[in-house]
């Protein structure tokens, strides 16, 4: 299963104002065929997926694997109020509800024919994509996506936050293909432990080299991102090249997921 | 049917407890005397927003929630039927797939705080893996897991998923979930849509208005190995993203997705015995999909539809259906097409109009669709 060759990586992430940015134009930026009546969580897939394709042709079972916490939070939010006020939906809400509507527009765009899924993991979303992905397709954009819903101070009561708590927007994705030529790192290993001490078991024995990075995610009370976190560290680490990365994600109940990834 | 050996990295699995819950009962026993009947029951009728539709609701206590309600009744005999032991268990990955997720209790919460004269702030403590982390809290299950959530071909796909985490060797066993509970936000979306039946559930008939609603539940342990005794081996599949449209699916890809999961499972379509179809009602998948079925092959064995026995669970359909399926094909029967009178003379075939004898060995194609171009077709065999 392991390595798989990363072909690229890129992100997006914007700290959320105080009004919904409009990402229309940015979407227009990365895809000369932006679909219309889109929503948020997909705009902001397209935008990461796009930077990470680069305008580059990818093959057409390449599958497109999407993580999230929340999901679709804006389309159920309204689709909520619509029911609370006893009128119909609006149609397009309740098509878009659907949150593999991401890697539809995707696969549209980019012509793929392969898998379209969409993981959640409470704690491990990231490493849980990427699980499927590897275990369905020799190749595969996975990202990891979250939207924020305004206002924010109701953002901030729906995710248990402190009020003064900043939120951000954020789409990471990496493009694996195992028929990669000319990979720009791998990723080595996806691997859970139960608890501390099995953790602590593997890390005196593993062969991480010395320069190693390590980022270590929801060790104290866990935001209701951790797992998405850990996909912005693993993307960053990819573009930046970094010789040898490992990220370590603690869930809820004191199991860990560590991804390593190196340079190639 | 060539039988492929264990361990081949592709080989079969097998399911070795099951749990279900639908508007005919909880078991599998419960679904047979009204398949074999031929005749969908009598749904209840429940408001919308524009007036009112008939909904396939489960017979519940009204005491405490209706969505973990649901799961223990499906989950609970699936567990003790595979028999694990607490150790195994702990073991265990968890896959659960699902469309309505936990909004059903975030709708029954914000709804109750509305009545209440509130003004509430919708969906308190999102989370999309929410549900499957508390199953996994509640039965001592500490193995990965997995939500899917890829509209009605959710717990098909979760299905797949599990078989892969077997034959690689990351997991001994697999709880495999399907789940969709009554909510208001579905109802009303599929009324926005015009996809409500107008009349009764009629499948590929002539005069089809759409669909019937339902919830429901359904659970199954997979492992590698297995006996005579497990219920159903699940093949083989594929799941495959048709960006045609975001709602209906193009013939072209049906029959592509159903080609590649009998090539995934080394089944030919002439070996088939049955197809259970996605038959969802509504006027353009049965098109498309009568068209697919019609091209599979010139000598297509028979084909039925079994949401008019318990409504279209949507993300759950995956695995209700399928267990719905294993409960008639053990009593050896294929059930007939409740509604269907009159071919559509763009579809060109007709689905199984009475119960049909099915032989207790050999393999069945099973379809499952959802929005957002999810396909997804997996070989199961006995």
């Amino acid at each position: 299963m392991f390595p798989l060759p990363i072909v690229a990586a890129a992100g997006f992430v914007q700290p959320a104002g105080d009004a919904p940015s409009n990402l229309r134009d940015e979407v227009r930026a990365v895809t000369p065929n932006a679909p219309r009546r889109i929503n948020r969580l997909s705009e902001l897939g397209l935008i990461g997926a796009h930077r990470c394709a680069a305008g580059r042709e990818l093959a057409d079972d390449t599958a497109v694997v999407v993580a999230t916490t929340t999901g679709c939070l804006n389309d159920s939010v309204r689709l909520l109020q619509a029911v609370g006020q006893r009128r119909p939906p609006m149609p397009m809400d309740f098509i878009n509800v659907s949150s593999n509507m991401t890697g539809f527009h995707l696969a549209a765009g980019l012509r793929l024919h392969s898998s379209n899924q969409v993981v959640a993991s409470a704690d491990f979303a990231w490493e849980a994509a990427v699980e499927v992905a590897m275990l369905g397709s020799r190749r595969f954009l996975v990202g990891a996506i979250e939207e924020c819903t305004w206002p924010l101070e109701q953002q901030r009561e729906r995710l248990g936050l402190p009020g003064d708590t900043p939120i951000l927007e954020s789409s990471q994705w990496l493009w694996v293909d195992r028929d990669a030529r000319s990979p720009i790192a791998r990723i080595n290993r996806i691997q859970r432990f139960q608890d501390d001490a099995e953790l602590a078991t593997y890390r005196a024995s593993a062969d991480w080299p010395g320069e190693a990075e390590v980022s270590v995610f929801g060790t104290n009370a866990p935001s209701p991102y951790s797992g998405i976190a850990a996909a912005a560290a693993c993307v960053d680490a990819v573009s930046r090249r970094s010789r040898s990365f490992v990220c370590m994600t603690r869930g809820r109940t004191g199991q860990w997921c560590v991804t390593e990834i190196s340079a190639a | 049917v060539t039988f492929r050996v264990p361990g081949d990295g592709s080989a079969p699995v097998y399911v070795t407890g099951t749990g279900l819950v639908t508007c005919l009962g909880s078991g599998l026993a419960a679904q047979t005397p009204v398949m074999r009947s031929g005749r969908a029951p009598t749904p209840r009728i429940v408001d919308t927003a524009e007036g009112q539709s008939p909904y396939h609701a489960v017979r519940h206590s009204d005491e405490g929630d209706r969505l973990y309600a649901l799961l223990e009744r499906a989950i609970t005999p699936a567990v003790q039927e595979a028999g694990l032991s607490e150790q195994a268990l702990r073991r265990t990955a968890l896959v659960l797939g699902s469309s309505c997720l936990d909004l059903p209790i975030h709708e029954s919460a914000y709804l109750g705080a509305l009545n209440d004269g509130g003004n509430p702030t919708p969906i308190i403590g999102p989370g999309y893996g929410t549900v499957a982390a508390n199953l996994a809290q509640r039965f001592g299950i500490e193995g990965p897991q997995y939500t899917l959530s890829t509209a009605c071909s959710s717990s098909a796909n979760a299905l797949l998923h599990a078989r892969l985490l077997l034959t690689s060797g990351l997991a001994d066993h697999a709880l495999v979930i399907g789940v969709e509970a009554y909510n208001r936000v579905s109802v009303d979306g599929f009324g926005a849509l015009l996809l409500l039946a107008r009349g009764g559930y009629a499948p590929f008939d002539k005069e089809r208005t759409g669909l019937i609603l339902g919830e429901g539940a359904a659970a199954v342990v997979l492992a590698r190995e297995g006996g005579p005794a497990s219920p159903v081996m699940l093949y083989g599949g594929a799941s495959a993203c048709d960006s045609s449209s975001p709602t209906s699916s193009h013939p072209d890809r049906i029959l592509a997705v159903m080609q590649r999961a009998l090539d995934d499972a080394r089944v030919g379509a002439d070996q088939l015995i049955g197809i259970k179809a996605h038959g969802t009602g509504t006027a353009s998948n049965d098109l498309a999909e009568g068209e697919a079925l019609r091209r599979l092959h010139p000598e297509l064995p028979p084909f039925t539809s079994l949401k008019p026995y318990a409504g279209h669970t949507l993300g759950a359909c995956g695995l209700v259906e399928l267990l719905m399926l294993v409960a008639a094909w053990r009593d050896g029967f294929l059930p007939a097409t409740p509604g269907f009178a009159e071919i559509d003379p763009a579809i060109g075939i007709a689905p199984a109009t009475s119960a049909m004898p099915l032989a207790q060995r050999g393999a069945m194609l099973c379809n499952f669709f959802g929005f957002g171009g999810n396909n997804t077709s997996i070989v199961v065999a006995r």
